[in-house]
């Protein structure tokens, strides 16, 4: 065997350097891991594709998703033949999922058009609202949970966690009632719903701030309270510094991964649902309002449409959180 | 019998077990009081109305709460036809515990079995468990019970078989840690012990000590689906009309919020305290139970 | 006849916990003078650290701690000190090192840049000025390649090497007085030698006064000049360090010293160890606090607190016995 072939030196030292295999095809790790996250996230949508298929074509009847409300029962059963909704399911499923990859998402009755215009209309709306509403979030939930974390037990730190417990039990679309009520109805301050200008982004990004902001509160606090009763902090006294600068240059530095992740998953998780509770309570034209209006209207395209395309949202952004995360900490334990 | 402390680390001084009954802990159990007012509301509502809630008045409509119509004191105001809404939230209580605390069971049952399952066998079957559970955390369940719950029709029984699929991935994935930990410990003790079955094992040994942390995090799923089963009502997509949840209430009241806020607004509020007060509850289980969350 | 760098009068350092009060340092005394070495010695829970932690008030934010008495450094009571010139002690005047270096460095910041930190701190230097230093500084400590390694992580750090950079830190600003607390207790023996040997030469270099704190015999001999003994709080016995090792005084001394192999043992002769367990650190006992593991012990030693009794002008010892007993071992 020639010289460079051997992986360990005559004296036994390893002559790899880190990363390296002794195998033939060199793969740096981190490439292995996003592609085994992309083949899950790929499996979830199918999932989610599949279960919204068998429910709706083997539990329910799928003729009715084509068929006018106040059609009678032949003109349903004509309307599933003409739509060959009587074949195998094996083959509509395939069938199926052709038209998903082309984008055909199917024709709204209520909207008289392809249900996936008006979805595409209704994202930037939901965009707008839900980057407001992070926004919010995170200000009141990562700084706050900060500075209670660096101060517990004090009277800030005692206060700010009660409230943040309380922002997380209430009922997002009650709290966005209960603002309209009283900053929309009472004061006149702002638009009771609708997009009209910036001052009707107020009141819908603050409540979804509140609650997911209470949420990032709760997981901020406890990871910097935990990274405050570490030796090192200690020691960054000694060289004396004062708290403020501790936490600026030391704590943050160490907690800022973990409040930039929570952070990412508080807004998948808008997308998840609860901004789509919001708009429907403020009327604010997005995807949310949108489906909810469908599922009223039984229009299963709509809904279909909706339901897929937030999920493919949540699956992606997911991912994307879960790449990032993984490769700052890998930058971090391998750095050296 | 005090335990003997190092002081050479101050720092651990402060994380020690609460002791069970502390000052501060026979505060918090002012919160039970609150959690039987609202179990007797749900069992006996009767006894706690003052009006028929179902009983419509039509010459007293909207009134404001702490008013009085002819067919007496509303404590709370009454709706579109009259009727007193306090009635109807003491009649709501009992529909929305229910499902929220069956819905809660049903996911916790199997979320436990599947974690035990998991975190015992380990595996392929733990693997396998695993993908499925990462796989539904990923999806927005949200929505798709919102989609399930409108082609399938709205109806409690739906409602009941779609919230625990919410909530089955939280247990499963503490419970199979927990089991994970205990398994190393249990197999020297199992290999002492004279021929333990596995299921007895399992039964005797694992279940009591993951126990509390089962309780804990039952505590605040049941406000979670409390919260989760409250919006699918108010989507429109839950409970229907004549049951009675506070979801629904609230639902009800929105379209007349300009004119009468009370009727949004209150069930709302019992609605939120309620959660708070499961949350604070699992706070205190945890504390005193010496576990983490 | 100068006053001396550091004195501490009749220190108590109390922590309030949920528990109860726990009484940590119990009237503690000493005197170090410019340049010396002193060292205390003690079991874990005697004090030790945490009379270094109450010098430089650097208790966290859980612990609810009082201190009382007098800390006088430079004839200023730091215990009265406002947080703005607290911190202008910490660092520049007093340094500390700690015990574990992997957990005392931030494992995010590079190294470089945690030494260049204390500098930039305490001296109004520019950044380029202040890493120079602070290579320089871990040249001086004896980190191997200090210009480049200094852009790295603690974790590609052996344990000694970064037990260097702490001590590069805590010398960074020059400081008059130098609190070492077990900081060799997490290291290999063969690194302990290293590391005591480079304390005693920056010792020397800088002028620095060293506050040693450790539960081990040998690392106190090998680089104090004054040792105090602690046990439950107190200081039980102070001497020279010869003094000590020759003629111990206290039963608790003598025991420990007795822990000590020693190359003049003979093969075969059982260590003895001192009975009993240190006290429960929530229940002070009224008379001696050694008292129930003391084989010399009698009835005053239950009942009253021994005061320290002077045996030479540069040794004491706590206990009622000390006047008959001489001690030797």
């Amino acid at each position: 065997m020639k010289w460079f072939n051997r992986t360990t030196s005559p004296v036994g030292e390893s002559t790899l350097r880190p990363g390296e295999s002794s195998g033939g095809f060199r793969m740096p790790a981190g490439l292995w891991v996003v592609i085994r996250r992309l083949r899950d996230g790929l499996i979830t949508l199918l999932l989610v594709v599949t279960v919204i298929f068998t429910l709706a074509h083997v539990v329910g009847n799928p003729a009715l998703a084509y068929a006018p409300i106040d059609a009678s029962d032949e003109e349903v059963e004509l309307i599933a033949r003409q739509f060959g909704l009587d074949r195998p399911f094996t083959e509509r499923y395939v069938e199926y999922l052709g038209d998903l990859a082309t984008g055909d998402f199917g024709d709204s009755n209520w909207q008289k058009r392809p249900a996936l215009d008006a979805v595409k209309e209704a994202i930037p709306a939901t965009i707008q609202l839900t980057l407001a509403g992070i926004a919010v979030a995170a200000i009141f939930g990562a700084l706050g949970g900060l500075f209670a974390g660096v101060s517990p037990n004090s009277l800030f730190d005692r206060i700010s966690n009660f409230l943040s417990i309380a922002a997380l039990s209430v009922p997002n679309f009650w709290l966005g009632l209960l603002l309209i009520v009283i900053f929309a109805v009472d004061f006149g301050w702002f638009p009771t719903s609708g997009q009209y200008g910036w001052s009707s982004i107020v009141l819908p990004a603050l409540t979804l701030g509140i609650v997911h902001g209470g949420r990032i509160f709760q997981l901020v606090r406890s990871a910097t309270v935990e990274e405050i009763s570490k030796p090192y902090v200690t020691v960054a006294k000694s060289k004396g510094l004062s708290m403020p600068a501790v936490v600026g240059r030391h704590v943050i530095r160490n907690t800022g991964l973990t409040m930039a992740t929570t952070v990412g998953w508080e807004y998948v998780r808008m997308w998840g649902g609860a901004a789509f509770a919001i708009e429907y309570v403020f009327a604010w034209p997005g995807v949310g309002l949108l489906m909810i209006n469908g599922a009223h209207r039984q229009d299963f395209f709509v809904l279909q449409c909706a339901v897929i395309i937030a999920g493919a949202f949540v699956i992606v952004s997911n991912l994307i959180i879960d790449l990032f995360y993984n490769l700052i900490d890998r930058r971090i334990q391998g750095a050296g | 019998m005090t335990a003997s402390t190092s002081v050479e680390s101050p720092n651990d001084v402060q994380q020690a077990k609460d002791s069970m009954w502390s000052f501060r802990n026979k505060l918090w159990l002012l919160l039970i009081i609150p959690v039987v007012l609202l179990i007797l509301l749900a069992l006996v509502p009767d006894f706690f109305q003052n009006h028929d809630p179902q009983r419509q008045n039509l010459r007293g409509r909207l009134l404001p709460p702490w008013s009085t119509s002819t067919e007496g004191f509303h404590l709370l105001g009454t709706d579109s036809l009259g009727r007193d809404l306090y009635s109807q939230m003491v009649e709501g209580t009992r529909l929305t515990l229910v499902i929220a605390v069956i819905a809660t069971l049903i996911g916790g049952v199997f979320g436990v079995f599947v974690g035990l399952v998991s975190g015992y066998f380990g595996g392929r079957i733990d693997r396998f468990l695993g993908r499925l559970s990462e796989a539904q955390t990923a999806m927005p369940m949200f929505l798709v019970a919102i989609l399930l719950l409108s082609l399938l029709g709205p109806s409690v029984t739906i409602l009941l078989l779609v919230l625990p699929t919410l909530l089955w991935p939280i247990f499963a994935r503490v419970v199979r840690a927990e089991a994970m930990r205990l398994k190393e410990a249990l197999f020297i003790e199992a290999s002492i012990a004279v021929g333990c079955s596995t299921t007895t094992l399992l039964r005797t040994h694992m279940v009591p000590n993951i126990a509390p942390r089962i309780l804990v995090l039952a505590v605040i799923e049941v406000g979670h689906v409390m919260l989760a089963e409250a919006g699918l009502s108010f989507l429109g997509v839950g409970v229907q009309p004549p049951d009675v949840t506070w979801g629904l209430l609230i639902a009800a009241g929105r379209p007349l919020l300009a004119v009468s806020w009370w009727l949004t607004i209150l069930p709302g509020i019992l609605l939120a305290v309620t959660v708070l007060i499961f949350n604070l509850l699992s706070r205190q289980f945890e504390r005193v139970s010496g576990t983490a969350g | 006849m100068t006053s001396p760098l550091l004195e501490v009068k009749d220190l108590h350092t109390e922590f309030r916990t949920k528990d109860g009060r726990v009484r940590a340092v119990n009237s503690v005394s000493f005197k170090l003078e410019h340049g010396e070495a002193v060292g205390f010695v003690g079991e874990s829970g005697s004090g030790k650290s945490v009379t270094a932690l109450s010098i430089l008030r650097l208790f966290g934010p859980f612990t609810d701690a009082h201190i009382r008495g007098q800390v006088l450094y430079e004839g200023r009571d730091l215990l009265n000190l406002g947080a703005k010139e607290m911190r202008g002690i910490r660092g520049r005047e007093i340094g500390m090192v700690f015990q574990d270096p992997l957990t005392s460095l931030n494992p995010l910041m590079p190294v470089g840049q945690q030494v260049a930190e204390c500098i930039q701190l305490h001296e109004s230097v520019g950044k380029e000025v202040a890493n120079r230093r602070a290579v320089e500084l871990l040249e001086l400590v004896g980190i191997p390649d200090p210009k480049n390694r200094c852009e790295d992580l603690p974790h590609s750090f052996s344990g000694g090497m970064r037990q260097r950079i702490m001590i590069a830190i805590a010398v960074a600003s020059k400081p008059r007085l130098l609190i070492a607390d077990e900081p060799t207790t997490a290291l290999d023996v063969t690194v302990q030698a290293q590391i005591l040997l480079l304390l005693n030469d920056l010792q020397r270099e800088l002028g620095m006064a060293l506050i040693m704190i450790s539960h081990d015999f040998g690392v106190i001999a090998a680089t104090c000049d004054r040792v105090n003994v602690m046990y439950a709080g107190r200081i039980v016995e102070h001497a020279f360090t010869e003094e000590l090792f020759r003629s111990a005084n206290h039963p608790y001394t003598e025991g420990l010293l007795k822990l000590v192999p020693s190359l003049e043992q003979q093969k075969g002769e059982q260590l003895v160890p001192i009975t009993g367990q240190p006290p429960d650190a929530f229940e002070l006992l009224p008379g001696c606090s050694f008292a129930p593991r003391c084989p010399h012990v009698a009835q005053i030693c239950r009942e009253t607190q021994p005061q320290s009794n002077v045996l030479s002008p540069s040794h004491g010892s706590a206990c009622w016995l000390s006047a008959e007993r001489g001690g030797s071992v």
